[in-house]
């Protein structure tokens, strides 16, 4: 098979050729370093490449199916992980020179829930520096740039598991969500980014931004491919002091493709907002495919969808300071400086200040699970705009020009206040050819019913088919 | 320095002081004068964005936090 066939294949697509031996993971292996070594230089997605120990586990995994071993749909697949993600025996850097030697002893929960699947780690991911900001900049390790237009930005902070994903170079990989991180490169690259529930998927032994907001998720290229990356990492883990004690479900089981009887409600606030009159378009018109499709689509109100930054920022920045106080005092210049200030400025706010936008949190949330009893689903758009020029400070949406990060985070932040399932599907492209996220969320552990509505429209349409032109 | 917020440059300086920052007298070099100065702009947004808190009407509601008794 054609090694660049190979490298945009679905796990859904490459593991029953895998199950069937008509495919060896090493095969599957060697075209995605040939990949790699094609188009790293203009992407930067990774920051730590193991092709010889991916091609040693790929040869296990060859032997362990031709002996009768198979272990799943993830056996031979290659994945990536953000570079937050503890890995025993690989360094983990978080994105910083500070931990560039650093070697963990142990498997965060996810690396080891995906090893015992048989799925293979072809390396670890670039990402905005401590996952602290939207946009995939890094200058220790260097800035992620898009597939469709390397002069934008790839999205942060999981910059690198979107470029990597979009460009072919890995068939799973994962990001961390605490205002967005998953949602944001998966909308702007034009692939598939679920944060799940809040304690779902295990945090252990992922760097820390903001512990009440941290969400670990899969990025894919097509929804089936994150219900099967979800069947392996969610799931408790007494680890994990958040993680959930619920029954996982066979997230597979979502993929019928029929939305009849899913009730979506479009928060009508969301087009009040600063938005792109293309990207507007382009959810409006995904929105209405699925009420075709047979969904009820309704309007809805969601008041409290302005107060969203307030609440976010002074809990994420709050905890963000909390959690890396002494790496500032000891090492706070070596930072980069976005990040650095960032990271300070978190520190001005008092407990009290912390402890009301805690109390706004209940409020909020109260407000978001009062609108999903009417509906299931709230629909909009996951990204104001279009993947931004690397390094700009505004971005033009609609008529208003706004800051970089207030704009890519304006509609990922509500669902990490509540901590609600929510995902980013490409639903179409701007006249420079740049994708536009549709972003679907449910109810607390609901999501069968954001992969079911995902799939439904996914399978409607093509633009989870295109390649970026690289 | 001019502010709009109730923080004053001096006061910055002190709270930037307690909370660790390096911004007393010997923080000296001209590097890290330009660092305050850029923090302290940079927190103008930020505690605004606080105010902007007060204006929701949390008085009915506890703070929504993580710690729950353990069963056992």
């Amino acid at each position: 098979m054609d090694p660049i066939e190979l490298c945009f294949k679905s796990a859904g697509e490459l593991g029953p050729l895998i199950r069937d031996k008509e495919i060896s993971p090493v095969e599957i292996i060697e075209a995605h370093l040939a990949r790699i070594e094609e188009t790293e230089p203009v992407l930067n997605s990774f920051i730590t490449l193991l092709p010889e120990e991916s091609r040693a586990t790929a040869k296990r995994a060859e032997s362990d199916i031709l002996a009768g071993r198979y272990r799943g749909p993830l056996h031979g697949i290659p994945v990536a992980l953000k570079d937050l993600y503890n890995t025993a025996g690989v360094r983990t850097t978080s994105g910083s020179k500070l931990f560039d030697t650093y070697v963990p002893e142990r498997d965060c929960t996810v690396a080891r829930r995906f090893g015992e699947a048989g799925a293979i780690l072809l390396g670890k991911l670039n990402l905005h520096q401590f996952a602290y900001g939207p946009t995939g900049e890094n200058p220790d390790y260097g800035h992620m740039h898009n597939p469709w237009d390397p002069d934008r930005v790839a999205g942060g902070s999981s910059g690198g598991s979107g470029s990597a994903t979009a460009a072919g170079q890995c068939t799973i990989t994962t990001g961390s969500d605490t205002g967005g991180s998953i949602r944001i490169p998966a909308a702007l690259c034009g692939i598939v980014g679920l944060k799940p529930t809040y304690g779902l998927v295990s945090r252990y032994g992922l760097t820390p931004l903001a512990w009440s907001m941290d969400h670990p998720g899969p990025m894919v290229r097509t929804v089936e491919d994150a219900a099967i990356a979800m069947n392996a990492i969610a799931g408790y883990d007494p680890n994990d002091i958040a993680s959930a004690n619920v029954i996982i479900p066979d997230y597979t089981t979502a993929l019928t493709g029929d939305v009849h009887g899913i009730r979506i409600g479009v928060p009508k606030e969301y087009f009040e907002a600063p938005l792109d009159p293309q990207v507007s378009l382009a959810v409006r018109d995904a929105i209405a495919r699925l009420e075709r499709m047979g969904a009820e689509v309704k309007e809805v109100s969601f008041p409290m969808f302005e107060d969203s930054q307030a609440i976010s920022s002074a809990i994420l920045m709050a905890e963000a300071a909390a959690y890396h106080k002494d790496l500032l005092a000891r090492d706070g210049d070596k930072l980069y400086p976005p990040v650095r200030l960032r990271l300070e400025a978190g520190l001005f706010i008092t407990a009290a200040d912390y402890l009301r936008a805690q109390q706004a949190r209940t409020r909020f949330n109260r407000q978001t699970r009062d609108l999903l009893r009417d509906v299931d689903l709230l629909a909009g758009p996951a990204e104001p705009v279009t993947a931004p020029e690397l390094l700009a400070e505004q971005v033009q949406a609609g008529e208003h020009w706004v800051g970089t990060t207030a704009a890519l985070t304006q509609y990922t932040r509500p669902y990490n206040i509540n901590g609600f399932p929510a995902i980013s599907i490409c639903c179409g492209f701007s006249d420079a050819d740049m994708p536009i996220g549709l972003q679907l969320a449910g109810r607390p552990f609901d999501e069968l019913t954001v992969l079911k509505a995902a799939y439904a429209y996914e399978q409607g349409t093509d633009w989870h088919q295109r390649r970026p032109p690289l | 320095m001019a502010s709009e917020t109730p923080l004053s440059y001096e006061t910055f300086l002190e709270l930037a002081n307690s909370a660790g920052i390096n911004a007393g007298p010997e923080a000296g070099p001209e590097a890290d004068r330009e660092h305050l100065q850029q923090l302290y702009a940079f927190l103008q947004p930020v505690l605004a964005s606080l105010k902007s808190l007060e204006q929701i009407d949390v008085s009915q509601d506890e703070p929504d936090m993580s710690f729950i008794v353990p069963r056992n």
